[in-house]
């Protein structure tokens, strides 16, 4: 579906995409994640035929982007991270002007504008001014927007982005809907929650590279293999932080009163075997857990691991 | 299929109590100019007061020069926001990036604009055809100047497209265009001025007759509506308001200056709409990409 192929984005010397390739096959969520100026927008306006690579191939469907414009802008729907809104016209004439925009005749316009303000949730605004709704609204409206000619594939950049957490859940819930409407969507973001829950997969970039990427278990179990484990004891905190120190697959172990955290490279077996060893010296342990690595931990470990 | 972009525009345009107002006032003002001057046609002469069809002619002169004047203020102002100002309002990408080519987006926003001008033109019929009937014109005549009228509208809101696709703000692209317009208007006629004096005085040792003073041939002129516009009333009237600045043959007609003015302006309006939709579409071919990549097979 989506292809990009060894991309390059200069601008002057500085690189904001540097060598990217990057597949996304029919029907995948594909959650594009990285701290601020990675090089996501940069990356999506590419895709989207806004901007040109200073190097490297961009395919939808197997189309050289700069091959056949049009064709790819058909396929393909885009909502920019900012972006404007006409305010001089209504909600409904707002998606009008896009729809002849597209190309779209009288006839088409009339069954898909409802069927989107129905989507969006917009129905009942449909006679007011762009200018009078609020942010999230006008989100949702330029979602709608990029909707209109029925694209198979959707480059959304930050669609949440500004909103308030029900608003959020509420852009959530139409990103649902356009999933099970069988759309292939690429979509950035730098809150991982967000995406963890409607996302197939996840492509990490950092300073214009993706340093990781597969389903979101793959990299779930990725991450993992590293745990966090944070043991909690009644005493011998000192002896307990030199028995772990002595494991190989113990890295770094840090002490915060009772409770001793520490970096873990092991699987269950393992586990088993540092609970006996600390029980078989006589330290009282209290629990033993490994902490819960959700998405947000997971990326903040692996850019973080970057930047040392 | 109408141009959506220009369908937008008027939409949006009409609605607004802007545009009748501006309309009416444009009215009022006619009626008001057109009151003065037929007062000063019936009563003002010591001599006769009664008709005097050759006033109504005056009137029509001024009338037609006000227009011209009106169509190059108006022009410049409305088409140096075009681009810049979709730009500002961060709604470009949402049109560029559509299927709608750019030189459909470049020739709607023109549109958008001619179309104000002719809501102009429309208005000021009835006071033009008034001093039409009562001073002798030809209804022929009034369709040529507003064929030129529209001309002069087309170039000079190519210039204002141009400029708005190629600069950010619209501040900026207003102050050039108005630069620009004043340049093509008055700084036209200034060089032209000035050549003509630096010609004569080269020649004066030679002969100052007027014969050799008139082979003067100032082809900036030819950027000049003016000299058009004198080119039509110098036809319909007698008048050449540029007697002696543009030289034309004994048999050459007097409308000549007029196709060359309308030509020059309608090729280079082509040219820099074509130059504006290739500035606003990211997808060029003549990119940056091309030149660095023709750049890296050298090296
Ligand atoms: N037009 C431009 N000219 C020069 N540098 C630019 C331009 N656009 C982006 N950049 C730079 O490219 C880098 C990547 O920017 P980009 O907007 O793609 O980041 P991002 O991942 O979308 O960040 P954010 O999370 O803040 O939206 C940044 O360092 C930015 O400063
Ligand atoms: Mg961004």
């Amino acid at each position: 579906m989506l292809r990009l192929e060894n991309v390059t984005k200069k601008y002057g010397k500085f690189i904001a995409v540097n060598n990217l390739s990057l597949e996304i096959e029919e029907g995948e969520i594909f959650g594009f994640v990285g701290p601020n100026g990675a090089g996501k927008t940069t990356t999506l306006k590419m895709i989207a035929t806004l901007l040109q690579p200073t190097s490297g191939n961009i395919f939808i469907d197997n189309i050289e982007v700069s091959q056949n414009v049009k064709k790819v802008r058909g396929i393909m729907g885009y909502m920019p991270d900012f972006f404007g809104v006409y305010d001089d016209l209504k909600v409904s004439e707002y998606l009008d002007f896009y729809g002849d925009v597209a190309g779209l005749s009288k006839e088409e316009k009339l069954q898909v504008i409802p069927d989107l303000l129905e989507l969006v949730d917009l129905k009942n605004k449909k006679s007011e001014y762009v200018d009078s709704l609020s942010r999230g609204m006008k989100q949702r409206l330029c979602l709608a927007r990029s909707l209109i000619h029925n694209p198979r594939l959707l480059i959304l950049d930050e669609p949440a982005s500004g909103m308030d957490p029900r608003a959020r859940v509420q852009m959530k819930e139409i990103l649902k809907e356009l999933r099970r409407m069988g759309k292939t969507i690429l979509i950035s973001s730098h809150i991982l929650p967000e995406l963890s829950e409607l996302c197939t997969n996840i492509g990490i970039i950092e300073r214009g590279q993706i340093i990781e990427s597969g389903s979101v278990d793959e990299i779930m179990r990725k991450v993992n293999k590293t745990n966090n484990i944070r043991l909690t004891v009644l005493d011998f905190t000192e002896k307990a932080m030199k028995l772990l120190k002595e494991e190989p697959v113990v890295g770094n172990v840090y002490n915060d009163d009772k409770s001793i955290e520490f970096n873990f490279e092991g699987g269950d077996k393992e586990i088993v075997y540092l609970i006996k060893k600390l029980v078989n010296n006589d330290v009282p342990v209290l629990s033993f857990k490994p902490i819960e690595s959700n998405l947000e931990e997971i990326f903040m470990k692996v850019t973080k691991g970057d930047e040392e | 299929m109408i141009n959506p972009v220009l369908k937008k525009e008027l939409k949006t345009r009409m609605r607004t109590w802007k545009t009748p107002a501006i309309l009416s006032l444009y009215m009022g003002l006619l009626a008001g100019l057109f009151l003065i001057i037929s007062y000063e046609t019936f009563f003002s002469s010591t001599y006769y007061s009664g008709f005097r069809p050759g006033a109504l002619r005056e009137t029509y002169f001024v009338l037609i020069i006000f227009q011209m004047i009106l169509i190059l203020l108006i022009v410049p102002a409305t088409t140096a926001s075009s681009i810049s100002g979709e730009r500002e309002r961060q709604t470009l990408d949402l049109l560029v990036g559509t299927r709608l080519s750019s030189f459909s987006i470049i020739i709607g926003k023109l549109m958008a604009s001619l179309a104000q001008i002719i809501l102009f033109l429309v208005v000021s019929i009835p006071i033009l055809s008034i001093l039409f009937l009562f001073g002798g014109f030809s209804f022929g005549d009034m369709i040529l100047l507003f064929v030129f009228y529209i001309i002069t509208a087309f170039f000079f809101g190519s210039i204002g497209v141009f400029i708005s696709a190629y600069f950010k703000k619209t501040t900026t692209t207003t102050i050039i265009s108005y630069i620009i317009t004043l340049t093509l208007t008055l700084g036209t006629l200034i060089g032209t001025i000035m050549w003509r004096a630096y010609y004569l005085a080269r020649i004066f040792g030679v002969s100052t007759s007027v014969s050799q003073s008139s082979r003067f041939y100032p082809i900036i002129m030819y950027l000049n509506p003016f000299s058009g516009l004198s080119s039509i009333l110098e036809n319909q009237m007698g008048i050449n308001i540029f007697e002696g600045l543009i030289f034309r043959g004994a048999n050459t007609p007097t409308l000549l200056t007029f196709y060359i003015n309308s030509a020059v302006s309608i090729i280079l309006s082509f040219i820099l709409l074509y130059l504006a939709s290739l500035k606003i579409n990211p997808m060029k071919k003549f990119g940056n990409r091309n030149k660095k990549s023709k750049k890296i097979k050298k090296s």
